[in-house]
């Protein structure tokens, strides 16, 4: 099978039925997709397939033979960050990064996709990522920066300020 | 002043956002053996045989470990503290929780390792399980730990119980305008880190073992690998400080010495990462609580003393929870004044997952019993609940119940902002309240005896 | 189990009816969104896969009042029909499960999951499958007693005539990621007649027709409620005790006939 990732062009030898997330992490060595869950549950597996989140714990590698598969290390450089990972970082939105690159790269897909800057909408497509650090907040936050075109400077750490208590749709008191 | 007060950005920020940082899971090394887990299926049984043969004996198997592999057997995490161990690090001839690991084994790959566990013959005499705290002490209720019985018993002054007593508890009922009790359980939780528990241990070519550990406390985990192994600290060096997330589950040290042992055992590099299942199933959470309170109040909305029964349910084995109920004794009257307590709690063991830390460890659940109970008690005075919580906050050298003097207590601004930002009115004389040394009105007669006394009473 | 399993890539139905009737009987993978982790975490064997992402049988379509949905439809497109179908798709997952997982996937899924058998039995759905026999049509419950899925088995297309009304509820948490752990679809025919059909009142879903009688003779909203429960068969599970369904499943009968506007 033959495999796009990160713009390299990869031929996998797994068999056909092992899961994206297990050739990306044990036969290419792209450990940025996390196996949090391996069945679904978490979101930290999420890569980009053709350009749509997906994840990759569910997925088996014969269903994306000759795809595009971008991760996380395919999105940006320490050298040169793109705008959701420059958002994370001025924005706090990464404590401990175990769910971080699943959360940026269906972020990157969302904002790429013209999503709005409502936190309601951005929790709607995120809604399957879990992270247990940081409580959202900061996560939508970041993500809504994104959306509302802000620049970031990733030497320092956004006010808090202004935060506003972000309302989860139906959790209303 | 170049940071306080800084806004900094977060040192491993850029690692975070671009896959870089490296997780236990990612650590590659040549020649690296899977660990698999055989676990109890039940929870309570003799283990009346147990036969490896078969599975050592499958292709692609490495090493099977078992209890007659470990150096020191049992070793308890309050050790250095002076708590005897009572939980073997793998089960000999007695499973006492579901999920309770009986070996460990390391094959080329982890589905060769799962097929051996499978291969692994085990004969269990299943024996009566006990779920329910309170049963603990009925006299014919199964015994759960060998070590200490139904209930921990070895507390200072050889007491079974951890009590605090302060002030005049009978005279404070005496006193009361108004007794109320309540009963508050909460149940166990999961910490549910994103990273499941993981190790990766390296025999190094000099005999050292390198350990690349997900723990939250690596002096105290190079402490227990070191002491189950029976090894000198200077022969491991443990690799850590970049957890997917722990909130108090990774302080157990649940997965390190295993896998170290099936890298000594094997001579190879040896990787253990739990699956989903096996977190929520076998790894220690935040233990249940069974809380009684009793307290004495008078119509004016003073408390005058609490009585308090709690009984933890430590699961199968003691690990910190000794540790837990003291801090949670420590903490009984949660952010308020109460100056007579009476209190008794027990540390009882059931045939569940030994229970462990998780955020705020022995006072979450109890500050829920708390709050809700002075959410009881303000309504049964027909009082404004904030009322009644600003005139009990803790003020500056007021006394816990262990007797330290509080330099700081933030309750008074805690609560006055809690009001502020849920647009609650508070009244002049609630909004003008301090943290300072009591006086005047909020020093009435009960608590004179305990001011300024720093931990005298 | 990361087995070995050849998998085949059938461009079409018939050739996706060849591939997995054909000997030894192959399992088949839809979306992958149940079967890859069960193979992952060595839960399931496979022999011998076949993979309908390429078989041509994800098609939705209506005519003459009846809408016909391919088995390896998304449940993101199934989102988009009328209630109860689309409600209950929308509720599966989040968005990036519904986009992957089908409809006749979640069919073939035991419980917990499966939460589109509800729908399609109230809706009195036709399951059209394949298997070494030949094809055969019947309902959810025809399906199932014919051994439901298993190697060797493809089920094709599910067709139901397009309701006058239908609504759908469900109990879970407040969370994309919890499953149902009781649902209430309710539909009303051209014929004016209502049917009900409900999962997690009993251990497979059920249809309600004590519920039903009692609004065929004319009965309230809330009667029709309690009788509800003498069609169910509660049973204790992760998700909730015997009693809790007992006790709930009046109160989502009665939502879901306010919701249809009986
Ligand atoms: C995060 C998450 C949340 C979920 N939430 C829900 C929920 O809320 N409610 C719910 O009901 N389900 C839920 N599920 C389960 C999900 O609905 C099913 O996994 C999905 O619908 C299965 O579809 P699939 O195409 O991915 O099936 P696959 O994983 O490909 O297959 C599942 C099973 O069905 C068989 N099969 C699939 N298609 C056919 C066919 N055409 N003919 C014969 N056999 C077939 C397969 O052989 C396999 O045994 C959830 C799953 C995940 C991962
Ligand atoms: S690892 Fe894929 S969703 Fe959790
Ligand atoms: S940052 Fe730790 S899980 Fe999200």
């Amino acid at each position: 099978m033959e495999l796009t990732v990160n713009s390299v062009a990869r031929t996998v030898q797994s068999p056909p039925l092992t899961s994206l997330l297990t050739v990306l992490r044990e036969e290419l060595d792209i450990t940025s997709p996390k196996a949090g869950c391996e069945s679904g549950g978490c979101g930290a597996c999420t890569v980009l397939v053709d350009g749509q989140p997906r994840r990759s714990c569910l997925t088996a590698v014969c269903a994306v033979d000759g795809a595009e598969v971008t991760t996380v290390e395919g999105l940006g450089t320490p050298e040169d960050l793109s705008r959701v990972q420059q958002a994370f970082i001025h924005h706090y939105a990464a404590q401990c990064g175990f769910c971080t690159d699943g959360l940026i790269v269906a972020a990157t897909a969302y904002v790429g996709g013209g999503g709005s800057d409502d936190t309601g909408d951005i929790g709607e497509a995120l809604a399957g990522h879990y992270c247990r650090c940081t409580g959202y907040v900061k996560i939508l936050e970041a993500v809504a920066a994104v959306a509302r075109g802000d620049t970031f400077d990733t030497a320092s750490t956004a006010s808090s300020a202004n935060n506003t208590y972000v309302t989860i749709a139906g959790a209303e008191s | 002043m170049k940071v306080v007060g800084a806004r900094l950005p977060r040192y491993d920020g850029v690692g975070h956002v671009t896959g870089r940082t490296t997780y236990v899971d990612d650590v590659r090394v040549p020649g690296m053996l899977h660990a698999a887990a055989l676990r109890s299926v039940h929870h309570n049984a003799r283990i009346t045989r147990l036969d490896t043969g078969a599975a050592a004996a499958m292709a692609g198997v490495h090493a099977v470990v078992t209890h007659a592999d470990v150096p020191l057997l049992v070793y308890g995490h309050l050790s250095g503290a002076g708590i005897p161990g009572d939980e073997p690090l793998l089960a000999k001839d007695h499973v006492r929780y579901r999920g309770q690991p009986i070996a460990l084994v390391a094959a080329d790959t982890v589905d060769i390792a799962r097929a051996a566990c499978a291969a692994i013959e085990v004969d269990y005499e299943e024996l009566p399980a006990l779920f329910d705290v309170r049963l603990g002490f009925d006299g014919d209720a199964p015994v759960i730990n060998d070590t200490f019985g139904n209930w921990y018993d070895q507390y200072e002054g050889n007491l079974d119980v951890r009590q605090i007593r302060k002030g005049d508890i009978d005279a404070a009922m005496d006193a009361a305008d108004l007794i109320v009790s309540g009963v508050y359980r909460t149940q166990s939780v999961e910490q549910v880190p994103l990273e499941t528990q993981v190790c990766v241990a390296i025999p190094e070519p000099d005999g050292r073992l390198t350990i690349h550990t997900c723990t939250q406390a690596m002096y105290f985990s190079l402490g227990v690998v070191c002491s189950h192994l029976q090894l000198p600290m200077s022969e491991v060096k443990m690799v850590g400080g970049t957890v997917g997330g722990g909130f108090g589950g990774k302080v157990d040290t649940a997965s390190d010495t295993l896998t170290a042992l099936a890298a000594q055992k094997s001579g190879q590099p040896v990787k253990w990462r739990w699956t989903r299942e096996e977190e929520m199933l076998a790894s220690g959470n935040r233990g249940p609580w069974h809380m009684e309170i009793i307290d004495a109040v008078t119509s004016d909305g003073w408390i005058l003393g609490r009585k308090m029964l709690t009984i933890h349910d430590a699961g199968a084995y003691g690990r910190f929870s000794v540790y837990g109920l003291t801090k949670h004794s420590f903490h009984h009257t949660g952010a308020y004044s109460i100056p007579n307590l009476h209190f008794d709690g027990y540390v009882v063991f059931t045939n569940k997952i030994p229970t462990t830390a998780m955020r705020g460890y022995g006072v979450t659940g109890l500050s829920t019993a708390i709050e809700v109970h002075a959410e009881r008690v303000a309504k049964e005075l027909g009082m404004d609940p904030y009322e009644f919580r600003l005139k009990n906050a803790n003020r500056v050298n007021d006394t816990s119940p262990n007797r330290i003097a509080y330099e700081d207590p933030s309750t008074v601004e805690v609560l006055q902002s809690l009001a502020a930002a849920t647009g609650v009115e508070l009244g002049d004389g609630l909004r003008a309240m301090t943290r300072e040394q009591r006086s005047g009105d909020m020093l009435p007669d009960h608590l004179v005896a305990q001011i300024g006394s720093g931990g005298g009473h | 189990m990361t087995s070995t399993a050849a998998v085949s890539m059938p461009s079409s139905e018939a050739e996706a009816v060849a591939a997995v009737t054909a000997q030894p009987f192959a399992t088949v993978l839809a979306g992958g969104t149940l079967l890859v982790p069960q193979h992952t975490l060595g839960q399931v064997e496979v022999e011998r896969a076949v993979w309908l992402g390429r078989a041509e049988m994800d098609g939705i379509s209506r005519s003459n009042g009846r809408m016909t949905v391919g088995a390896a439809a998304p449940l993101a497109a199934c989102a988009r029909l009328d209630a109860p179908v689309g409600a209950c798709a929308a509720d599966v997952g989040d968005n990036e499960v519904k986009a992957q997982a089908t409809i006749g996937g979640n069919i073939c899924s035991p419980a917990p999951y499966g939460d589109m058998r509800g729908p399609l039995l109230a809706l009195g759905a036709v399951l059209r499958w394949a298997d070494p026999d030949g094809t055969h049509t019947g309902g959810i419950a025809d399906f199932a007693a014919s051994g439901g899925a298993r190697p060797g088995v493809l089920l094709l297309d599910i067709a139901f005539a397009v309701p006058e009304a239908g609504s759908f509820v469900a109990l879970r948490r407040h969370h994309t990621q919890s499953l149902t752990a009781m649902s209430v679809s309710a539909v009303r025919g051209a014929d004016g007649n209502v049917t009900i059909a409900a999962t997690g009142a009993a251990p497979d879903a059920c249809r309600l027709l004590s519920a039903e009688a009692v609004l065929a003779g004319g009965g309230s909203i809330a009667e029709a409620a309690d009788a509800s429960v003498a069609d169910a068969d509660p049973y204790d599970d992760v998700l909730a005790s015997a009693a809790y369904r007992r006790r709930v499943l009046p109160v989502y009968v009665g939502r879901a006939l306010e919701q249809l506007g009986e």
